[in-house]
């Protein structure tokens, strides 16, 4: 049986209800508003970090062939380093980006050069 | 305060000192000293734990002087038995500093003591307490500095042309940290890292490419001259704070830091700590009598400054120890280097021009 509620959907519950009577309750204290950032972060990495690695996946198997995604994440990174791959080449620059922006989409998506590139996604 | 446990950066592992029941000795040790070292007496009720900051723990408090005066100062120590971090210049050199910039016209707190091995507080130094505003997001926002705002950049030029120059040939040894040097630290911090970057793997690539030509022009690097790091008030900067980071090196470094994205708190458009441009910041630099440094320089060290932060980022958020867990403020730091990977970007690609 596939499992209901959802996970994420379990969290936003949580977060609600920490944010509007656990967090007052405590005078806004600075950990118990890092925590709910945290599980906020948690719930978007449950709804987005799937599809997100199944197009880095995708992305990867265009740049290098088949294999792991992390066997290949690896071989990008060493790619990287020696120089086979360039940040010249268009579709390097773009991998490079479109992991960075969906990494932020779900670390920190208030991040002001996120925001930017999501506003003005220009020369993208 | 709710956040007294936390600090920045540093060493988990230390016990704070707890006034209430004062087991360690701590506040008993303190009446010794401002009777005996200060002139004073010590007002235990002001005696308040400070947050962040460094891998110190950070005091404030009020002594009343022999002629009844009210003194406000601030203590910073790292307690007897803890460990040093393997990164700063320790208390001792950055109050020595600390001293010699305010004698060169650096807005300082002024240094009462360095503390001694019979002061029986570890080592770290008091210091006058400065008024004003340190955290950064007010000091952008905030209406009351809503008329120095448009100043602060060139006064931050001002203020780094004079630590730039401060004369270090009667110096205590500072650590030599040119681009080669930091280059190699990175490099190695990168590898030992808990996961990899392709972004931070090109930056350090794009890093080795482009390193600057040694011209042996170095002199003293504040080494975290940022928005967050200065007291400010209504009529502008007051304090440079937390020199433990100081070092020899390329000033660029400290131009370039302080306007990286990461200290601009959501103002992305302002490129000077969120509050000012790059080119008031060297108008106040070139006035006060610095060389004027290349777009290329700045963009250098803009590229080595933000690759440290990100990896400093993962740093944090590694447990003190296996199997260890790491605090909610250090675990969230470790998120944050995915926007250093984009900042990188927009440096290495030129969507963030100087």
């Amino acid at each position: 049986m596939k499992a209901y509620p959802t996970s994420a959907v379990m969290l936003d519950g949580v977060v609600q209800y920490l944010r509007s009577e656990a967090l007052p309750a405590t005078g806004g204290d600075f950990n118990m508003r890092v925590s709910i950032n945290i599980l906020e972060l948690v719930a978007r990495e449950l709804r987005q970090q799937d599809d997100a690695e199944a197009r880095e996946h995708q992305r990867l198997v265009s740049l290098i062939g088949e294999g792991e995604l992390e066997a290949l994440r690896d071989a990008f990174c060493g790619g990287i380093a020696d120089g086979s791959f360039d940040v010249a080449d268009p579709k390097v620059a773009q991998h490079l980006r479109l992991t960075a922006m969906d990494r932020l989409a779900i670390d920190q998506p208030r991040y002001s050069a996120y925001r930017r590139a999501v506003e003005s996604p220009a020369n993208e | 305060m709710g956040s007294a446990e936390q600090s920045e950066k540093g060493e988990g592992a230390s016990v704070p000192s707890d006034p209430q029941t004062d087991a360690d000795g701590f506040v008993t040790r303190m009446h010794m000293l401002v009777r005996d070292k200060l002139g004073g007496e010590l007002d235990e009720a002001s005696l308040e734990r400070l947050t962040g900051g460094a891998s110190q723990e950070t005091w404030a408090f009020e002594i009343v002087s022999s002629s009844k005066d009210k003194v406000r100062l601030i203590l910073r120590r790292v307690p007897t038995g803890v460990a040093f971090g393997d990164v700063g210049i320790g208390p001792e050199r950055e109050a020595w500093l600390i001293q010699r910039a305010g004698a060169a016209g650096v807005p300082v707190p002024p240094i009462a003591r360095v503390l001694e091995a019979d002061d029986g507080l570890g080592r770290g130094f008091i210091s006058g307490r400065i008024e004003g505003e340190a955290l950064a997001f007010r000091i952008n926002r905030d209406e009351q500095f809503a008329a120095i705002r448009p100043h602060l950049a060139e006064q931050c030029g001002k203020v780094l042309a004079a630590i730039h120059q401060i004369d270090l040939s009667d110096a205590p040894d500072l650590p030599y940290r040119p681009a080669a040097v930091q280059l190699r630290d990175l490099q190695q911090l990168h590898r030992g890292a808990p996961v990899r970057s392709a972004t931070f793997e090109l930056a350090l690539r794009w890093l080795e490419q482009n390193l600057p030509e040694d011209k042996g022009n170095y002199g003293l690097v504040h080494g975290d001259f940022r928005n967050g790091n200065l007291i400010v008030g209504a009529d502008g900067v007051r304090a440079v704070l937390d020199w433990e980071l100081a070092h020899i090196g390329d000033p660029v470094e400290d131009i370039a830091y302080i306007s990286l994205n990461s200290w601009r708190f959501g103002n992305i458009d302002k490129t000077v700590g969120g509050f000012g441009t790059l080119g008031q910041l060297l108008d106040g630099y070139v006035a006060a009598g610095s060389p004027r440094p290349s777009d290329a320089t700045i963009r250098f060290w803009q590229i080595m400054g933000s690759l440290r932060w990100g990896l400093v980022c993962w740093e944090m958020a590694r447990p003190p120890e296996e199997g260890a867990s790491v605090t909610v403020e250090r675990a969230m730091i470790g998120r944050r280097a995915s926007e250093v990977e984009l900042d990188l970007l927009d440096l290495l690609t030129g969507r963030e021009g100087i």
